[in-house]
């Protein structure tokens, strides 16, 4: 609009009168020819013509972005229309049965090596921000080149950089070049060890503490050299950061995972100088029989000390010893997490289990009303964990107090999992069951499914009890096609409840079959 | 009629009556599924005792559920049209229709019939009859005119005091200011005049083109205003089309009778169609091009939930058929006197613009003629969507674009950068007052439509 014009009509007439000589000639001319004194008529009229004046005859803009554009082509086709139609069954199954079928769908673009059609594409960005995470990493992976461009429309999800690995390594965020790092390890630790030696100096702490954490999970032999080196490198100064010890204490327990590293070597030595005789206890002892067993002391030494601990190993004292009954219980703790199960193994001369009740004893016990509470059993865990101990993680899940042990279950070999949880009776416990089974695509054993079919039943029709959502979204995820006849010829006629049959047949029976029915289709189109 | 999943679903009037519809699209939820040449038929269990009875129209596509539905068309009607379009061959074919069938469709077109002859024939009246049917409309026409003309005054007066205290102050009016304004334009029988209102009283004011786009819409009203002060000055087509934009409506029923009315028999393809709702009414836009005549036509209905469209028209359907149009400089609107036959593939591609230019200077022209025509159906050549910095453009081959209507939904756009990328396209749209409306683009001989 002309700014004369706009400015009077913005003040209107009373405060700024309208000045026709400042308008284009022509409209100067039109309004000379319609012959009126009212201000506001002359403003209306002035408005009417310029608003056509400026309509009439104008250019559409021209385009300030690349004139030369790439024209994108698809590298991958699109997979069959009939594998495409799957989408809108799956979105029919509710949503906490949907995600497994969602997620072996879009699995199935991966094998099949092509990309959704463009409905799709547009259905699975507007439905993007509605899934899990790990749904959504999916469908960004599964998108072609032209979903990938329009995702940044539907959300701030960041798809796998298109860019050079090379390039993302010396510009990228954290979280990107851990990413890199991440996919160099598995395909060549080695080589992943050198990229990062080239950077190392300009890392930051959080970096360098990043790609530790990386490396400690695709731990080889080849690491030693590097960690050696670092160890040197973190070794203590006065007015070190806090960063600074923190990643010593991450060194020294990634040192401790091999026997030959020096850090190894002071370490278990230090320890073997607490391992002593001591009589056995009851009739063993009276006839002079020995135990070796471990002396914690109860007051510092030259190694048992705040100071020692946190210069030389890096590990830092908090002022609670996290709820532990002295410093020295907490060191022990520590200590015990990162050392692996066969040192105490040898130098207590006991086995597996015998270690793990070693560390159980009433001196190692938090005794409240009565009740012992072992406080070294986050330590065990966690030893577990840290060196991927499976028997160590079959020995603690074989104890009384075995759901104390949750974290380690997916340790154990699925054989051993669905054992575990048939042998406690907990065949309808979601929590146990998803610690097991979370983010595997694992399909259990027919008897297995058949026996977690039956329990649901049961809890259903005898108990009155109904199944979780969580429950059937595992059902969903693993149970085998083979037992869906099964599931189906179940007796419903036992229910007293209308209800808790609709439960059974529209919740579990209905959503299984068709969960069932899909992924079959979804095997059959990706073979 | 064939209609594919994708032109059924544009039928829905809602998300969830699409998604609830889809949920009954299996064969085998329906008790009972038949078909022949006329219609489609299907029996379903619902939550009364007895099944919903659900029939689907294939020769003036049309719905009627048992159901207590007031969507139209009910999720049930969706249902079984996508699945007949999925599995037709579960369908039983060439099925008699049962008596509740029969009974609507004989019904349906004895009505269509009644309507044909009716227009058909010239009515016989007597002297007397006539005269006096006369005298009454001259009448309500005086009252009507008075009405308006009450409300045309009342109008502006009001732009007269916006403009002279400025309209600064308009960001910061509440919505009852526009109201007052717009319920007195609907009294006095103008609506034409209260949607200009309305549109004021909608604008985005938290954006700076404010100011430009309200005296856009001013200037409008007032155009309409002084045309209709001078309307015994002008020819009986441009009063009439002033007096449509002022609120006065038209008769299908008036245009079916009257043999001098414009009429054009062509192969239509329907372009897209977009949904405005108004005081209740929801008015159903569909745009259609003659391939042949390359003429383009607005098709209305209006829908309330007593009384459904007597037939809808899917987008991307191409068919032959003879349209009806009203008398006007630019003629647009029309009804569809007389439907032909359904055609599969586009037999030929539109005449198109080859630039943004072009079909402004298209617009310009049409301005010239009728300085309130708005949406403008048009096809520009090797249009293609770019992106920069985050927003999308259509470019055409010269690299330059046009500003998008407000009204343009995101995900039309995706959908074609989806389908096309940055390929160029023969783009179907329609030229509005604020932009381009994209409404889908040809390619080979199929119409791929955009809206959702």
């Amino acid at each position: 609009m002309i700014p004369h014009i706009l400015r009077t009509a913005l003040f209107g007439t009373e405060k700024q009168s309208l000045d026709t000589q400042t308008l284009p000639n022509a409209l100067q001319a039109s309004l000379a020819r319609i012959a009126t004194q009212e201000a506001e008529t002359v403003l209306l009229q002035a408005i009417t013509l310029s608003h056509f004046y400026e309509e009439s005859g104008r250019k559409p803009p021209i385009f300030e972005g690349n004139q030369n554009p790439e024209i994108i082509v698809e590298e991958q086709a699109e997979a069959p229309e009939v594998y495409q139609q799957l989408y809108p069954s799956i979105k029919e199954l509710p949503p906490f049965a949907r995600f497994a079928c969602m997620y072996a769908w879009l699995d199935g673009f991966v094998r099949l090596g092509a990309i959704p059609s463009p409905d799709n594409t547009i259905t699975l960005l507007s439905d993007f921000t509605n899934y899990p995470q790990h749904i959504q990493a999916k469908i960004a992976l599964c998108l072609g080149k032209k979903g990938r461009m329009l995702l940044p429309f539907y959300s701030d999800f960041q798809a796998e950089e298109t860019q050079p690995d090379a390039q993302i390594w010396e510009e990228g965020k954290l979280k990107e070049r851990r990413l890199v790092f991440q996919k160099l390890r598995q395909q060549n630790p080695a080589e992943a060890i050198a990229l990062l030696e080239k950077t190392w100096q300009t890392e930051t702490l959080p970096e360098k503490k990043a790609f530790l954490e990386e490396i400690a999970k695709t731990l080889v032999s080849s690491d030693i050299a590097f960690l050696e080196n670092l160890w040197l490198m973190f070794a203590f100064k006065s007015q070190e950061k806090k960063a600074h010890k923190e990643i010593r204490w991450l060194l020294t327990g990634l040192l401790m995972r091999f026997t030959t590293s020096n850090v190894y070597q002071q370490l278990t030595n230090e320890l073997k100088t607490y391992v002593q005789a001591e009589k056995s206890k009851g009739v063993l002892g009276w006839v002079g029989k020995t135990e070796l067993s471990f002396a914690l002391p109860t007051s510092d030494d030259a190694f048992f000390n705040a100071q020692s601990m946190e210069e030389r190993w890096g590990l830092l004292t908090p002022k609670d010893y996290d709820n532990l009954p002295s410093a020295h219980t907490y060191w022990l703790s520590n200590l015990l997490e990162i050392i692996p199960m066969n040192f105490w193994e040898n130098v207590l001369q006991k086995n597996t289990e015998e270690v793990v009740k070693y560390w159980q004893q009433d001196l190692y016990c938090h005794s409240i009303d009565r009740k012992k509470y072992p406080f070294l059993q986050k330590a065990l865990i966690q030893n577990a964990l840290h060196f991927g101990n499976q028997h160590l993680a079959s020995v603690l899940c074989q104890q009384k107090d075995w759901v104390n042990f949750a974290s380690v279950l997916p340790l154990l070999s699925q054989a051993e999992r669905e054992k575990l949880i048939l042998q406690h009776k907990v065949h309808t416990d979601a929590f146990i069951l998803n610690t097991c089974f979370e983010g595997t695509q694992e399909i259990w054993s027919i008897h297995f499914s058949k026996e977690i079919i039956k329990a649901c039943h049961e809890l259903i029709f005898k108990r009155s009890g109904y199944i979780s959502e969580a429950l059937i979204a595992l059902l969903s995820a693993h149970l085998h096609p083979s037992s869906i006849a099964f599931l189906e010829s179940l007796d419903t006629s036992i229910g007293q409840h209308q209800h808790l049959r609709l439960h059974w047949q529209q919740r579990i029976v209905d959503t299984l079959v068709m969960n069932s029915a899909i992924r079959e289709k979804i095997a059959t189109l990706t073979q | 009629m064939e209609l594919s999943e994708k032109q059924i679903e544009a039928l829905a009037p809602d998300a969830s009556s699409l998604k609830a519809g889809k949920s009954l699209s299996k064969p085998q939820q329906w008790l009972l599924k038949q078909h022949n040449h006329r219609a489609i038929w299907g029996e379903i269990k619902g939550n009364g005792s007895k099944p919903y009875r659900t029939q689907v129209d294939l020769q003036q596509l049309a719905f009627k559920c048992s159901c207590p539905s007031f969507k139209f068309p009910c999720k049930h009607g969706l249902g079984l049209l996508l699945a007949f379009a999925s599995q037709a061959t579960a369908f039983e074919a060439d099925a008699s229709e049962p008596d509740w069938v029969k009974e609507w469709l004989d019904k349906r077109q004895a009505k269509a019939e009644k309507e044909e002859k009716k227009a058909e024939q010239t009515p016989e009246s007597t002297e007397a009859n006539e005269a006096k049917a006369q005298k009454a409309k001259e009448k309500r026409q005086q009252q009507r005119l008075s009405q308006v003309e009450t409300g045309i005054d009342e109008l502006r007066l009001w732009l007269k005091d916006l403009v002279r205290v400025g309209l600064l102050d308009l960001p910061n009016k509440n919505t009852r200011f526009f109201d007052q304004v717009i319920a007195r334009m609907v009294d006095a029988k103008a609506t034409g005049l209260a949607a200009k209102i309305r549109a004021l009283r909608e604008l985005n004011y938290t954006n700076d083109a404010w100011q430009t786009q309200a005296l856009g819409i001013i200037a409008e009203t007032f155009l309409l205003l002084e045309a209709y002060r001078n309307l015994d000055k002008q020819n009986p087509v441009f009063q009439q089309n002033i007096k449509n934009l002022i609120g006065w409506s038209q008769s299908s029923k008036d245009l079916l009778q009257d043999e001098q009315a414009e009429t054009i028999q062509d192969t239509w393809v329907a372009l897209g169609h977009e949904e405005v709702e108004t005081e209740g009414i929801l008015t159903h836009r569909t745009w259609l091009w003659g391939l042949q005549s390359n003429r383009t036509a607005l098709v209305l209905h209006f829908v309330t939930p007593y009384a459904p469209p007597p037939a809808l028209i899917p987008i991307g359907h191409i068919f032959r058929a003879i349209l009806a149009f009203f008398p006007a400089v630019v003629p647009q609107r029309a009804i569809i006197k007389q439907s032909l036959e359904n055609v599969k593939t586009i037999p030929q591609l539109p005449q198109s613009c080859s630039s943004w230019e072009e079909a402004l200077q298209y617009q310009s022209k049409a301005t010239a003629l009728l300085p309130l025509v708005s949406d403008l159906p048009v096809v520009v050549q090797q249009v293609r969507l770019m992106t920069h910095e985050q927003q999308l453009y259509l470019c055409d081959h010269t690299w330059r674009y046009l500003r998008l209507s407000a009204s343009v939904v995101p995900k039309t756009l995706h959908k074609m950068f989806a389908h096309a990328g940055n390929n160029p396209v023969l783009l179907a749209g329609i030229l509005r007052q604020d932009g381009f409306l994209p409404l889908g683009y040809f390619e080979s001989n199929r119409y791929i439509f955009l809206a959702s």
